[in-house]
């Protein structure tokens, strides 16, 4: 069954075209990794699935499980099964952890989880990241080092059991023993027969948890797919090969992103004493 | 424990091991709260209306003060006297509706005397409400700290004004004035004014001014885990009060602040 479908995605991130007409099939159950240099737009497609606002669709769709999501609410997605473990996961201080999950695990059921239920949930979730209590007691996210801000993605992908799950460099920041332990986390999914869609520069996390097909990204665009083969030919060579073998350009993207225009001037004013 | 139509007294400790730990005068909207000397106290006042509230600290006494402020107000007004080696802590949380004057002023009289003084205020529909919170330096060695957090949202106004006051000769005082105001809304409108009047020179002094909008970016994490806009704003207005909100160590208070500011947020 096709979960995910993409047709001639085009977003706009502050007026400026990222995605210019992606196509894309995620079939139930399989594991996609996706690949391309740095600001192709992978994790602009992954925040377009979303629906983060501020990745503004302006042609095309996209579809979960036959169903037209592209005018749906971020909320409406979650809700429907859909799950992004963040690049950069945002700090929301003084809010607990805790608190945020649990209204996390409500939102998806009729009638609230009993306080029980929900420790005891998020004891084995806890477990199963392996980290310790405290976690779910601190700030959202609030102080948390990179590793720990990954694991908490991987914490509530355990405990919301999402349906389609995509992880935007999971893997980035965390040492040996971490990737090992996500890894673990990740399998478990795909053993429910859960579909994963995973960004990782990386080819270690992709040894441990075996993508069934990959795609790469490139100016905007799905520009190749195949199967795990493709996986170990990029990292082995890197993107050149399709400039050389497809005939593809691949744009320099340049940082455009301008300088703060800053006032600094003085808040303080000398009287005479009176 | 005394009470009336108007206000309810709580005190979160003990009061029989304080025989005569303070005095407090009711005559219609004015409170007159005095504290004995060298002791702690905690109260939690709740205040449906107008009220002109006097506090005297007295010397090495620590007076904690909630104050939780629901309903049609207008005006709340709040002075206090802190003696040597004395210190006020208040913490206000406020829940008022329509257009509210909060009109404050405290005098560190004593040396080494403190005045802690942190708001947790919410403004929605068309609520304005107006905050001027003066701490005068009167002695050696004061501390006076103003730590305002205000969240508005619809079309309502919040303002902040604070002023700490270091007077010439009051040497090795220190005055913070610390303001924040977080807009939900298009319409909704902050103003923040730190100010420090400064009169001598071996002080410290500092102030910090913060106005904005809510982070798109935590709305989005908190809306991409499935909560609707509603709770996940109701969550972050909580934790951006929380570090007002933990002064007041009671939990029944707790829980009905939290009930309060549910129905403030919907």
């Amino acid at each position: 069954m096709e979960y995910l479908r993409v047709e001639d995605l085009h977003v706009n991130v502050e007026g400026k075209e990222i995605l210019r007409g992606v196509n894309l099939v995620v079939n139930e159950g399989e594991t996609l990794a996706l690949f391309g240099p740095n600001g192709h737009g992978k994790s602009t497609l992954f925040l377009a699935i979303m629906g983060h606002p501020s990745y503004v669709v302006t042609s095309g769709k996209i579809y979960f499980k036959g169903v037209d999501i592209t005018e749906m609410t971020t909320s409406e997605r979650s809700k429907l099964g859909l799950f992004l473990g963040m690049q950069a996961p945002v700090e929301v201080p003084g809010v607990v952890n805790s608190d945020f999950l649990r209204a996390a695990v409500n939102a998806r059921r009729d009638k609230p989880i009993s306080t029980v239920e929900f420790y005891r949930k998020l004891n084995a979730a806890i477990e199963e990241v392996k980290m310790t209590f405290d976690l779910a007691t601190r700030g959202l996210n609030e102080g948390f080092s990179g590793g720990e801000k990954k694991r908490n993605e991987i914490l509530q992908m355990v405990l919301l059991d999402p349906e389609f799950i995509m992880l935007d460099e999971i893997d980035s920041g965390l040492d040996v023993d971490a990737i090992t332990i996500i890894s673990e986390c990740i399998k478990h999914e795909q053993e429910k027969g859960k579909t994963l869609f995973v960004i990782s520069h990386y080819a270690r996390l992709f040894e441990q948890i075996k993508p069934t097909r990959a795609v790469v990204m490139i100016n905007g665009q799905v520009v190749l797919e195949g199967g795990p083969e493709l996986v170990e030919k990029i990292d082995d060579e890197g993107y050149e090969f399709i400039r050389k073998d497809y005939g593809i350009n691949i744009d320099k993207i340049e940082d455009e992103t301008p300088m703060n225009q800053v006032s600094i001037g003085a808040c303080a004013v000398k009287e005479n004493a009176k | 424990m005394p009470s009336n139509n108007n206000f309810v007294f709580h005190s979160i400790k003990d009061l029989s091991s304080h025989k005569g730990a303070f005095n407090c005068a009711i005559k219609g909207s004015n409170v007159e709260i005095t504290t004995a000397e060298n002791l702690e106290l905690y109260f939690i006042l709740y205040i449906d209306k107008e009220v002109n509230l006097h506090v005297t600290v007295s010397r090495d006494c620590v007076l904690h003060l909630g104050l939780i402020c629901k309903n049609i107000v207008s005006r709340v007004s709040i002075s206090g006297n802190v003696g040597e080696n004395g210190e006020l802590y208040l913490y206000f949380a406020d829940f008022s509706e329509n257009k509210s004057d909060f009109t404050w002023s405290f005098d560190l009289d004593g040396a080494n005397s403190k005045g802690v003084i942190k708001v947790a205020s919410v403004s929605s529909h068309k609520d304005i409400k107006h905050y001027e919170i003066l701490i005068n330096h009167n002695n050696v060695g004061t501390y006076g700290l103003t730590d305002c957090y205000g969240v508005a949202k619809d079309e309502s106004t919040l303002s902040f004004i604070g002023n700490g006051h270091i007077f010439k000769g009051k040497k090795d005082s220190k005055a913070v004035q610390n303001c924040r105001v977080m807009v939900f809304d298009e319409k909704a409108k902050g103003v923040v004014k730190p100010v420090l009047q400064i009169d001598d020179n071996d002080i410290e002094a500092s102030h910090l001014a913060i106005l904005g909008k809510i982070n798109p970016e935590q709305m989005f994490y908190m809306t991409s885990r499935g909560l609707s806009e509603s709770i996940a704003k109701e969550l972050i207005t909580y934790g951006y009060l929380n570090p007002i909100l933990n002064g007041f160590n009671d939990e029944e208070c707790k829980d009905n602040i939290s009930k309060l500011m549910r129905e403030k947020m919907s």
